[in-house]
């Protein structure tokens, strides 16, 4: 996992050094990339953080870069900057997965509050992810019996059926239940209902 | 009598026998005279051999045996009379011998005029057979029932067939069915009728040669009444030869007018007068009119602009010159159209006649006077969009240019300005409040560049369903109007049944032609000049055109700014133009780029979303 950076792509050298000088002033990891093509070079799954993407570059413009991230599953959140203040590109944009789009010249505002809600944004998925993915873990080491019971808990089935239904005592399905709870870190059972549906457990 | 005759031609053959035999004769007859009794007329007997001297083919054989039998008469008198000199007898004897040379002169001069009369015959027979021989007509005569009496070694010739061959035999030998077979039935009708239907009037028939091919003739049949008899003349002379000739003349004249009809180009020809006498099919198609229409019609109706070139040269025609010449003019149809056409003209003299005609030869220039007026009116439009949408693009580039730096400066004294506020020094506030003055004119300037790319800017585009194909087709037909002189060998691959594309035609027909004319000149330094313009769907939804040249390529730091504005290759270019497609392009919501070419040179290609004709319907 690498940490949080803003990734800048720009053709023009000033923009692009004068994005990351501010960035960084503001408290960011930046790094530059002088086209789409080093970019797409430099990209992996673990990249975290937020893409700053000109659209008007030679060999490969902003958007096919984010039509080929689109088809490479990126998650990274992007921020298109244009000089071109043009709709049907605005459109084209979103369409191709961005998340904002700005005008150059850009204020400092603009900017920053773009960059600001796409780190939060991003982190937001990664907590996210990372949650769903804690889950899973969890899942992984019931017993399968444990697992069994999990399914019923979520199906909102009372101990009883429960008991009935895999052959077993109702003193026996309290301990199940117990165990779940406590390897899931579950505070109460809503909760547990509400990690188990995250996770994607089949109702 | 018919055998005396034999006999005595028998007899011509042997012309040393006969006069032997007549010589002997006489010799016998003058014994026998001095024999006899001097007051016999022995001396008739005389008569005999000087009639077998006219047979003989001598001339003076008649006189020489009349003057010698003549001289024995006397020879014998003289001696009969030494012997018995008695005067009664001498009276008698005298009396005698002068009835007997009255007897031989007589007979010799008959026989001489029926000599002189035989070889005057014979003349007129050979004089005769020599015309029929020498005749280029074979000549047949037959008697009533169409048995062959004679025929000419000219027939022997034309039929194949040796006079001794035919003679006796029925004349339908010598003509094919179903003349053959009712021949006979002719001849019985005239002979019952006495309509003449061939004979006098002479017509062309068919011949039946002997090895059995047929060959045109021309048959003139003549009567002959002669001792009862009658008899029928046939003069044949054969036409294989003439109608051959007409055969040929006649093909060479259908070939000429086919050639004359089948050439796009308008032939006419005029008489010294101005009226048309003849025309070709192209001309009669062109000005509506038919042939005959056409005929004797004033050339003054159909080229009424022209007519005072056309008098002129009519008149200088009639003066005996020749003329020849060119002009342009138009030429009024029936419909009262006008077309205009390159006319060349030239004299052809008719010496037999005594006059002259013009011959005027006129190309349609119609289509191409349109087609020319047309793409003059294209490339003025395209060039006054392209004026506009080159300074939309102009103001676009610059919007471009400035924004970069000034992006830059904002970003620069954001950065500045943040970095200051977190020094404590007793000025900070106010490098603070100047930065932020400073950012706020860079505001200001983009707010002006911006305003200025809305003021220009390409809001005029009209977007419609465009077909590609056309417009490719159109703004080429414009670019390669001097390919041929440039030697460039061009290739168009346009794809049938492309979807469309929602377009503004013009801002299209614009990218075509830059790229078009590009690909030509990059091909300037090279020899081989191929160019491939080329269409074609390229996935669902997409289209793509192309535009291939066989040129240098293109260097890769070149490559990398292609579509970027002030950017040029070339010594005399802006940039604008590669920049203003992308501008295009993009404003479509589409892409272009270049690539090389797998052949070398270098292909640029442009993709356009198609229209969806299901959601066009809906809509």
């Amino acid at each position: 996992m690498s940490d949080p950076s803003i990734y800048i792509v720009d053709d023009d050298p000033a923009v692009r050094d004068s994005l990351a000088v501010l960035l960084e002033v503001e408290g960011y990891r930046t790094e530059t990339f002088d086209s789409a093509t080093q970019f797409l070079e430099a990209w992996s799954h673990d990249l975290r953080g937020g893409l700053l993407l000109d659209v008007r570059m030679p060999v490969m413009d902003g958007l096919e870069l984010l039509e080929k991230l689109k088809e490479r599953g990126n998650q990274l959140p992007v921020v298109i900057m244009t000089g071109h203040g043009d709709v049907p590109l605005a459109v084209r944009a979103m369409k191709a997965g961005a998340m904002d789009f700005i005008e150059k010249p850009l204020t400092d505002t603009l900017l920053l509050n773009a960059v600001r809600s796409m780190i939060a944004y991003e982190e937001e998925q990664h907590e996210r992810l990372q949650e769903q993915q804690e889950v899973h873990h969890r899942l992984a080491e019931l017993t399968p019996r444990e697992q069994d019971v999990l399914e019923k808990l979520v199906i909102g089935q009372p101990n009883k059926v429960i008991a009935h239904e895999l052959g077993i005592s109702i003193r026996t399905v309290e301990v199940h239940r117990g165990r779940v709870m406590e390897k899931m870190g579950a505070k109460s059972l809503s909760h547990l209902v509400r990690m188990a549906l995250q996770a994607g457990i089949e109702v | 009598m018919v055998l005396l005759q034999r006999r005595i031609q028998d007899w011509q053959g042997r012309p040393v026998f006969l006069a032997s035999l007549a010589v002997f004769l006489m010799l016998c007859i003058f014994l026998f005279d001095l024999m006899s009794n001097v007051g016999l007329a022995t001396g008739v007997l005389y008569i005999l051999p000087v009639m077998m001297a006219t047979l003989l083919p001598w001339r003076h054989a008649t006189l020489v045996f009349a003057g010698t039998t003549s001289l024995l008469t006397l020879v014998s008198f003289v001696l009969l009379l030494g012997e018995s000199p008695q005067s009664l007898s001498t009276h008698l004897g005298l009396g005698n011998r002068g009835l007997m040379l009255v007897a031989i002169w007589s007979t010799a001069i008959l026989g001489l005029r029926w000599i002189e009369k035989d070889q005057k015959l014979q003349e007129e027979q050979a004089l005769l057979q020599a015309v029929i021989d020498t005749s280029a007509d074979a000549v047949v005569t037959i008697d009533q029932s169409g048995i062959i009496q004679s025929f000419s070694r000219v027939g022997e010739r034309l039929f194949g067939y040796q006079e001794s061959e035919v003679l006796g035999r029925n004349v339908s030998l010598l003509m094919p069915s179903p003349h053959q077979e009712q021949h006979d039935s002719y001849m019985e009708r005239y002979l019952r009728t006495g309509e003449k239907r061939i004979i006098g009037k002479g017509r062309q028939v068919e011949a039946l040669r002997k090895d059995g091919s047929v060959f045109p003739a021309h048959l003139m049949v003549g009567e002959i009444l002669t001792g009862g008899q009658r008899l029928f003349t046939g003069f044949i002379h054969d036409l294989t030869e003439r109608v051959a000739a007409e055969q040929a003349v006649a093909r060479e004249r259908n070939f000429i007018a086919a050639m004359l009809d089948t050439t796009q180009a308008l032939v006419m020809v005029l008489d010294a007068r101005g009226s048309i006498i003849r025309t070709n099919a192209a001309c009669e198609k062109l000005s509506g009119y038919d042939a005959d229409e056409l005929r004797g019609l004033h050339i003054d109706v159909m080229l009424p602009e022209s007519s005072d070139n056309l008098n002129s040269l009519l008149e200088q025609i009639a003066g005996g010159h020749s003329v020849s010449g060119t002009w342009e003019g138009t030429l009024l149809c029936k419909n009262g159209e006008t077309r205009f056409i390159s006319w060349s003209v030239a004299t052809i003299h008719d010496e037999g006649a005594g006059t002259g005609y013009l011959v005027a030869t006129g190309i349609d220039m119609t289509p191409w006077r349109q087609s020319e007026a047309r793409a003059r009116e294209l490339q003025h439009h395209l060039y006054r969009i392209g004026r506009i949408s080159e300074l939309g693009e102009m103001a676009s580039a610059i919007a471009h240019e400035l924004n970069q730096p000034m992006t830059a400066v904002a970003n620069y004294v954001s950065a500045s300005r943040k970095l200051v506020e977190g020094i404590e020094h007793e000025r900070g506030p106010r490098v603070v409040d100047l930065m932020t003055r400073a950012i706020e004119q860079t505001e200001r300037a983009g707010q002006i560049v911006r305003r200025l790319r809305q003021l220009i800017g390409r809001g005029q585009s009209e977007l419609q369903p465009v077909d590609l194909n056309a417009v490719v087709r159109e703004a080429s037909a414009l670019a390669l109007i001097d390919a041929r002189e440039q030697d460039v060998h061009t290739q168009m691959e346009l794809e049938e049944g492309l979807p469309c594309v929602l377009a503004d035609a013009t801002q299209l027909q614009q990218v075509v032609l830059n790229l078009v004319r590009n690909a030509m000149e990059a091909m300037q330094v090279v020899e081989r000049r191929n160019l491939l313009i080329a269409t074609r769907q390229k996935e669902e939804g997409l289209v793509q055109l192309s535009v291939t040249d066989s040129g240098p390529g293109l260097e890769p730091h070149v490559a990398d700014q292609l579509f970027m504005p002030f950017v040029s290759t070339k010594t005399n270019g802006m940039g604008i133009g590669l920049s203003i497609c992308r501008s295009i392009i993009d404003a479509h919501q589409g892409q272009i780029r270049a690539e090389p070419a797998p052949g070398g040179g270098t292909s640029f290609q442009i993709t356009l979303p198609a229209i969806d004709k299901q959601a066009l319907i809906n809509e």
